[in-house]
């Protein structure tokens, strides 16, 4: 099934709604079908030869139609963030090679690759590259944080993003209204529930402009004043709407879901949240984007068994099968896991077969308790930061690259469950102030992965085989 | 007011503290960016503009919470000053 075809073809069951509302102007149903047809007919009059697309566009009503043309044209596309650093939108290019560049930014601003013709092609500027290559029945690729340094990308078939729309809509489709308020960027894998769920489902789906989604006052009035009814975001967007929401005066009563995943929300603060929106039901979904989302657990405050303070991460949703290494790493296997990384060097070590079965290891530490299962860790040092992955390679290769650093580690500390602390260690042939590295940094990796600290230091404690040694470092703070 | 400190002392003494671990020389400029210079992400933006709320018994409304108001320590300072008059 193509996601994209199936999606504007149900469209017509909802004419005369609104799909999608951004800074109070509303895009109806038929506009967006119209909106899909026309970005289908210009990338057929100036691509016929499809392949693939690097996406780097704000959140539209404009782009979300310009995504739907780009599946339905089984044109895999790569939704890049307009924030990040142009090096990273650079190496990703690199990765992808894609046969087209399309940004919604200004007419000459492509931040990467061809110096080709410009087309307009709705609101958005494309050029073409001069590659060809095509990711047959991959809708899109999703790109994360790598151990190896470097962005490593996750491609997504029509398949695997039916398996987890098919979900939301047997699960949390009930009544209209469905009013979704979209929290996620387009290139992270929360946004597909927002996206595809809301039209599949015949909701309205809020779009905030760049100003008020850094808002969260504002997003607490808005919650309430258009009666949001389905949210899906990570903890830490949820635990600033509580204390910095202002919900006591912006109860927000039409809330019926409240879905979270991305990390670990620790119980007691959930609960607390809750108690904002005690109407609402709360589910934790829980899978690494190699999956997407492959285990749910529906949260009854009270009710549901806490251990460590967190909640369970549920059961396998759709025809996912779990299984737990006697070292406790949890491995998925089912339709909604990818089938290997874009690069091969991170390729090694990322399936097992089991009874003849291909399971993806995670990477994930999970325990069982009283029939449940828990997040309890990882088994390498990737870290959740605001729902974000990071690998702490990615920051120490950044910081290499700054003409003055020789050595360069990263350690994180976990001191209160909610907020990952990340601490950078260097050597450098001169002082170097944590100004001069933030603005060295930001031109190299996402503002997500700053450290909160900078450390210079004369020279690395290293360990009996010459490596880095980290537990040395730690003891220094 | 009966503040002891001017609003803007009042404001670095916060920002020494939040953002630059008490660390005094680490401390901005007091016309360098703060937000777009993503020294200050979204959240710490919030909280430092409860603690002006706490402190100066002043109230931003949610539109108010903008880059323009609270992107360096003088413009901080000044849009302090206007709530304070207001």
């Amino acid at each position: 099934m193509n996601v994209g075809q199936y999606v504007q073809q149900q469209l017509h069951l909802h004419y005369g709604h609104t799909a999608i509302t951004r800074d109070d102007v509303d895009t109806t149903y038929e506009e967006l079908f119209q909106q899909i047809d026309l970005y289908r007919e210009g990338l057929r009059a100036l691509f016929p030869n499809g392949g693939s697309a690097l996406l780097i566009t704000g959140k539209s009503e404009n782009t979300i139609a310009l995504m739907i043309a780009l599946l339905c044209e089984n044109i895999t596309f790569v939704p890049c963030d307009p924030e990040w650093p142009s090096t990273r939108i650079a190496q990703i290019n690199d990765v992808v090679q894609p046969s087209l560049v399309i940004t919604d930014q200004k007419e000459n601003s492509f931040p990467t690759g061809p110096t080709s013709e410009t087309h307009t092609i709705g609101a958005h500027y494309a050029r073409q590259t001069g590659n060809n290559k095509v990711f047959a029945d991959v809708a899109w690729i999703l790109f994360t944080s790598g151990s190896t340094g470097k962005p490593k990308g996750v491609p997504i078939t029509h398949k695997n993003a039916s398996t987890f729309i098919n979900y939301c809509i047997q699960t949390f489709q009930d009544q209209l209204p469905i009013r979704v308020l979209s929290i996620a960027g387009f290139h992270f894998d929360l946004s597909v529930f927002d996206i595809y769920f809301t039209l599949l489902a015949g909701g309205n789906l809020f779009l905030l402009n760049k100003e008020s989604e850094k808002n969260i006052r504002l997003i607490g009035e808005f919650l309430h004043k258009n009666e949001i009814t389905h949210i899906y975001a990570t903890p830490t967007f949820y635990e600033a709407l509580r204390e910095h929401g202002k919900l006591n005066a912006h109860r927000p009563k039409a809330l019926r879901y409240i879905l979270t995943a991305g990390e670990i929300y620790p119980a007691n603060r959930l609960c607390a949240f809750h108690q904002q929106a005690p109407q609402a039901r709360i589910f934790n979904l829980y899978g690494p984007s190699e999956t997407n989302v492959c285990t749910a657990q529906e949260i009854i405050p009270d009710r549901t068994p806490i251990y460590k303070n967190t909640f369970p991460i549920g059961s396998p949703i759709a025809d996912f099968e779990l299984h737990i290494t006697d070292d406790g790493e949890l491995l998925v296997n089912g339709s909604g896991v990818f089938s290997g990384y874009m690069s091969n060097d991170d390729l090694r070590d990322s399936f097992q077969t089991i009874n003849g079965k291909l399971f993806y290891q995670t990477g994930d530490l999970v325990t069982r308790h009283n029939d449940h299962l828990y997040f309890i860790g990882r088994k390498d040092r990737m870290i959740k930061r605001r729902g974000y992955r990071i690998e702490p390679a990615e920051i120490e290769q950044a910081l290499l690259l700054h003409p003055n650093i020789s050595r360069s580690a990263v350690i994180t500390i976990d001191k209160n469950e909610s907020a990952v602390q990340i601490i950078s260690f260097f050597v450098a042939n001169e002082p170097l102030t944590e100004d001069d590295l933030r603005v060295h940094l930001l031109h190299q990796v996402p503002h997500y992965f700053l450290p909160d600290r900078y450390l210079q230091v004369d020279h690395f404690p290293v360990t009996g085989t010459g490596k880095t040694d980290y537990v040395s470092l730690q003891q220094l703070l | 007011m009966s503040e002891a400190l001017p609003i803007i002392e009042t404001v670095r003494q916060y920002l020494t503290e939040h953002l630059c671990h008490g660390d005094r020389s680490q401390l901005p400029a007091d016309d360098a960016s703060l937000i777009s210079s993503r020294l200050m992400d979204s959240i710490i933006t919030l909280k430092l503009v409860s603690y002006l709320e706490d402190t100066f018994g002043i109230a931003f409304e949610a539109h108010e919470v903008t880059q323009e108001n609270l992107d360096s320590i003088n413009k901080i300072a000044a849009f302090v000053h206007r709530k304070q008059s207001t």
